[in-house]
């Protein structure tokens, strides 16, 4: 009996033990790795070329999912297309390929701390890739920071994410509060000049600081606020604060919020009878599938981008901004977008970066990015002491016969804003 | 089978005898741990949400698997402790273990309230009226300008990661203290005869109320006290984060999973999934919650009443062979496949001690 | 006028949740199931419909008779679905505890959202339903032509469900082992086949509602959630287990939180609807309307 009592006991202290020790053999399962700023990134092997690991997470599934997946599109093809152009050319005389171990982080900000801390010590990883969205971006370049490894991200545009002394992270989207700036400008440049304005804002970190910019920039510039609404992510049915905004007589209408929104808009807009001169949806408005689904109700809505798909920007590795669009196109069948544009620069920042030092570590790989100056097909790429890139919003608009048109600044615009839109009577 | 239902059997005369031995090799372990080696970074950060999820599935499993009131909204109080810390160390100012305790306290008076208007409520009542209070409670949070709104609060100046693994390892120790010594007393027995007849216990002239809005205000104070935590350890906390919906099933999951109406059920059931999902999040990118799915469905199919439950009722149907079925008697309710949460609390019938 | 506006937007869009929570309470009360993924059948019912419309038009673009017809396809396959999810996984936990049917339901939840996500994508979809003019006039009153159909469609499978469950005898015989399943299998009824259909004809009308969704608003593989949420307030209000009390749930809360939105603000709906259930549940367990036909979910 107390032979077997002990055999029990030795069972079940071994069943918790292992529990508790599984997480400590995690090190031994993958190498070692992220051993501080004199490591350079897990090589694999001495014979062979060397390589360096991108790691990070991204919105595979989840709310975002939809974005998350251009994302992925823009790393792999840009990796695959350096590797197979015969990879990076490193500063310190050897030649790397780039590989890269991409999680999926499901839009949960209590996920992305743990998962970075994953790559860093248990993959090795030096060179972070940052995930979509702003709240998943927050506690995941706290971890970068706190093991000094660069994030270079495309998908978080928080001011907040900017504002916390944080030398470790570069952001390549312009922050979320000036995404309605420009379309706010251009309004206010037509005839009839806009005075008066509608704000629908979802309820998430992102949308609030845009629409908390835009607010601000509307005081300053003599808009009218008339209707300022926020609503949570959950609503789908805008009819009572588009009822709002028709009853206000608002010359435009912004809504900051994501894509399903930007659709109820475009259908509702019709049905609740809302005339205004502009409206504009800061985010999914200007993908393929926003038009595919609206059909003629999304014609002459508006919405900003930091990427000129029609600009002429040499490209290192595919040579220009149109050899990169059609390149994503003929890959996987979508165009791209902004957020393609700002991965595949997340992945030649990286390249750059590692072209340019001596030696390869966090720290002197950190201290190229500081100072890069470069242009891919998503403009020019240089980050400000904060680590965000300087880059102003351009406003498109979906025109009836030219598609997709950029119409702000006109300094690049390709067709002139239909302004106002028509009424719905009229078309 | 029989072979199986010897040593579960064995191992819980063992557990149930030496139920403190056992819990004090596992604060050994904790507490030798940091001293051989483990350091900051991944390993503990595990470390640290397993043990995170063990207190909110027992903390859960107080008042829903020991005293039958199946909350589910148990994260409300997570996102009231995680919010109070935020709140106080970012923008008041105030030492960590000063919110902590705050937090702490403020939960539980939360909890009090919510307490004297829902505990009147039984089964699917009780828990949509506290899916409701969790609802509305991530919803007002997105409206307060206090807690940050949508955009929550960042929480960079916070203590380091070694601070928030002893914090939780203490919470952990200290909630599977209380609860497995609550078991033993008077106190665990009526909330056990709660679950099982709670208007038979008033008849009898029990303050019930008493008793199940204690059970209900500990199970508080350690969420509280958990999130409390967790949001600086997590340097971030926004209402999605504070009342994560996904988590408040996960922790009645990791419960049931591991075997509700016990101590080592929900620790060993917070432990094991909560560690598949880290490794099938590794290993199924992108697929993860389709396996998840998948596994919690399997789960709870081929084991109703739970891993630790699972064991016991094997354990007694050696037991009834042994005694050519005499056993049968003394074990009310033991082959009706388990109509109810605990499904096993019968059995534990040696002072009803089990960890 | 405001007033009127925004109680017309209400049970507009309150018909849809009304139909969405109608099964909810009908498994609730008869099988005894909370079923975390009934928003998923509404997406599904969704996703049938677009993808018929897309099937025949080439494009989800579509007439008002092409999208009516839609919605019987719709109805038709999540009956299906929701038939074999009872028969192969739900009838495990039968009768266990309230616990293990959800975590069951949550798991399927899950499951079905995330496949529903590599299957479709999660692009936003819409069904376009093809008017001259989007929007009757009434009084003075802005009213969505395809909103009055999706309610007067809302309502006539609410009301159908109604009648089906008084009127047939696979009605009279769901309606038996509601209240005693012992005995309704000792006069010979399947009690598994009935709880199976039970739960087909559940998932049957959150489908058909799911294609009024997918035409007025839009479907994603995500947006269950919501509806779930949606269908506890509703099955409060109308009382757990009652298929008229939780049409007038979803109208009144349609209707609550419109009038949020026009005269507080948008932002407080969602709190307001979830307050109110707490209250409604302390004060007045039993739903405003008496007793649903599950009476105590213990």
């Amino acid at each position: 009996m107390a032979d077997s009592n002990r055999r029990s006991f030795l069972k079940l202290a071994g069943t918790t033990g292992a529990i508790a020790l599984a997480g400590c053999s995690q090190q031994g399962d993958n190498g070692d790795g992220g051993s501080g700023d004199g490591a350079t990134t897990a090589s694999s092997g001495d014979s062979g070329p060397q390589t360096i690991t991108l790691g990070g997470t991204m919105s595979l599934s989840g709310d975002n999912a939809d974005l998350g997946k251009l994302y992925k599109q823009a790393y792999e093809l840009t990796i695959q297309r350096i590797n197979d152009a015969g990879g990076v050319e490193g500063g310190d005389g050897n030649t790397y390929e780039l590989e890269m171990v991409l999680r999926d982080d499901e839009t949960d900000a209590s996920k992305s701390k743990r998962t970075y801390q994953e790559l860093i010590d248990s993959e090795g990883i030096d060179y972070l890739l940052g995930p979509y969205s702003s709240t998943v971006t927050l506690p995941a370049s706290a971890v970068a920071a706190k093991n000094q490894k660069p994030m270079v991200e495309g998908g978080g545009a928080s001011p907040e994410i900017f504002m916390q002394d944080n030398k470790w992270i570069f952001g390549l989207l312009p922050t979320a509060d000036k995404y309605a700036l420009s379309s706010v400008d251009m309004a206010k440049a037509q005839s009839p000049s806009a005075e008066t304005a509608a704000l629908l804002a979802e309820d998430d970190t992102f949308s609030q600081s845009t629409a908390k910019g835009v607010r601000a920039y509307m005081d300053n510039q003599g808009v009218d606020l008339v209707v300022d609404e926020s609503f949570p992510s959950g609503t789908s049915d805008l009819s009572t604060n588009l009822g709002k905004v028709r009853d206000s007589d608002a010359d435009i209408l912004l809504l900051a919020a994501h894509q399903k929104h930007a659709i109820v808009m475009a259908k509702q807009l019709e049905s609740q009878k809302v005339n205004v001169d502009m409206a504009m949806a800061t985010v999914g408005s200007l993908n393929q599938s926003f038009k595919d689904e609206t059909g003629a109700n999304g014609d002459y809505v508006y919405g900003p981008s930091s990427w000129a798909i029609n600009a002429d920007f040499e490209d290192p590795v595919y040579g220009s901004t149109s050899d990169f669009a059609s390149a994503i196109e003929s890959e996987y069948g979508n165009t791209p977008d902004y957020h393609s544009a700002a991965g595949e620069s997340v992945i030649l920042t990286y390249m750059k970066a590692f072209e340019q030092v001596d030696e390869l570590t966090p720290t002197k790989v950190r201290n190229a990015i500081r100072d890069i100056e470069f242009t891919s097909a998503y403009g020019n790429i240089a980050f400000d002491e904060k680590g965000v890139i300087d880059k102003e919003m351009l406003v498109y608009q979906w025109q009836p016969e030219n598609g997709k048109q950029i119409v702000w600044p006109e300094a690049v615009q390709q067709s002139a804003p239909v302004y106002p839109m028509p009424d719905w009577s009229e078309r | 089978m029989s072979e199986r239902g010897h040593y579960a059997r064995q191992m819980f005369a063992f557990t149930d005898d030496h139920g403190w031995k056992l819990l004090a090799v596992l604060a050994f372990v904790g507490v030798v741990l940091p001293f051989v080696g483990l350091e900051e970074g991944i390993d503990m950060t595990i470390l640290v949400e397993l043990f995170l999820f063990a207190i909110l599935a027992l903390s859960w499993d107080l008042i829903g698997g020991q005293t039958g009131y199946p909350s589910f909204g148990q994260m409300a109080f997570f996102g009231v402790g995680a919010f109070t810390t935020a709140i106080l160390v970012k923008d008041v100012g105030v030492a960590f273990p000063v919110a902590f305790a705050v937090a702490g306290l403020l939960t539980m008076l939360t909890a009090g309230v919510v307490g004297a208007a829902t505990l009147r409520l039984r089964g699917g009542y009780f828990a949509i009226a506290t899916l409701g209070v969790l609802l509305s409670a991530q919803q007002i949070t997105r409206n307060l300008e206090i807690t940050g709104g949508a955009s929550g609060k960042i929480l960079l100046d916070v203590p380091s990661d070694t601070v928030f693994y002893w914090t939780f390892l203490g919470l952990l120790i200290a909630e599977i203290a209380v609860v497995y010594y609550l078991q033993s007393t008077r106190f665990g027995y009526v909330l056990n005869a709660i679950r099982d007849d709670e208007g038979k216990l008033t008849a009898m002239g029990v303050n019930t109320t008493y008793y199940k809005t204690a059970a209900w205000m500990i199970s508080a104070l350690f969420t509280g006290l958990a999130g409390g935590s967790y949001s600086l350890f997590n340097t971030f906390v926004d209402p999605n984060v504070g009342y994560n919906l996904a988590w408040n099933v996960e922790m009645i999951a990791m419960a049931l999973l591991g075997g509700s109406g016990t101590v080592a059920g929900p620790v060993l059931g917070a432990f094991g999934l909560h560690f598949a999902v880290v490794k099938i999040e590794t290993w199924f990118t992108g697929w993860q919650l389709v396996v998840l799915g998948a596994v919690v469905i399997v789960t709870v199919i081929a084991f109703p009443q739970g891993i630790v439950g699972e064991l016991r009722e094997r354990a007694s149907s050696m037991e009834y062979y042994k005694h050519g079925g005499q056993a049968a008697s003394e074990s009310p309710g033991g082959d009706d496949g388990g109509t109810d949460t605990d499904a096993n609390g019968e059995h534990a019938t040696d002072g009803g001690e089990s960890l | 006028m405001a007033f009127a506006q925004f109680v017309v937007n209400g049970l507009l869009v309150g018909a849809l949740f009304a139909a969405v929570a109608v099964g909810f309470a009908l498994i609730w009360g008869v099988v005894d199931i909370i079923n975390l993924a009934h928003g998923e059948m509404v997406m599904l019912g969704g996703y049938a419909s677009y993808w018929t419309i897309t099937l025949v038009n080439g494009s989800p673009t579509a007439s008002p008779g092409l999208a009516l017809a839609s919605v019987p396809v719709a109805v038709a396959v999540l009956f299906v679905v929701g038939y074999a999810l009872q028969r192969f996984v739900v009838s495990h936990v039968i009768g266990t505890d309230l616990f293990l049917t959800l975590l069951v339901t949550f798991g399927l939840s899950i499951l079905i959202q995330q496949l529903g996500l590599q299957a479709f994508s999660a692009d936003p979809r819409t069904i376009s339903v093809q008017f001259a003019e989007q929007s009757l006039d009434i009084a003075g009153l802005v009213v969505p032509k395809v909103k009055l159909i999706a309610f007067v469609g809302a309502v006539a499978l609410t009301i159908a469900l109604f009648a089906f469950m008084k009127r047939t005898r696979t009605g009279r015989a769901i309606r038996a082992v509601s209240q005693n399943d012992e005995a309704a299998a000792l006069v010979g009824i399947d009690v598994e086949h009935v709880r199976a259909v039970t739960f087909g004809l559940s998932s049957a009308i959150a489908g058909g509602a799911g294609a009024f969704v997918a035409m007025i608003l839009n479907i994603q593989p995500q947006m269950g959630l919501i509806y779930t949420l949606k269908s506890f307030v509703i099955v409060v209000f109308g009382g757990i287990g009652s298929v008229p009390g939780a049409l007038v749930g979803g109208l009144l809360l349609g209707t609550v939180e419109e009038l949020t939105a026009g005269f507080v603000s948008s932002k407080w709906t969602l709190a307001v609807s979830f307050t109110l259930l707490i209250v409604l549940l302390v004060v007045k367990p039993q739903g405003l309307f008496g007793e649903g036909m599950g009476g105590e979910a213990e």
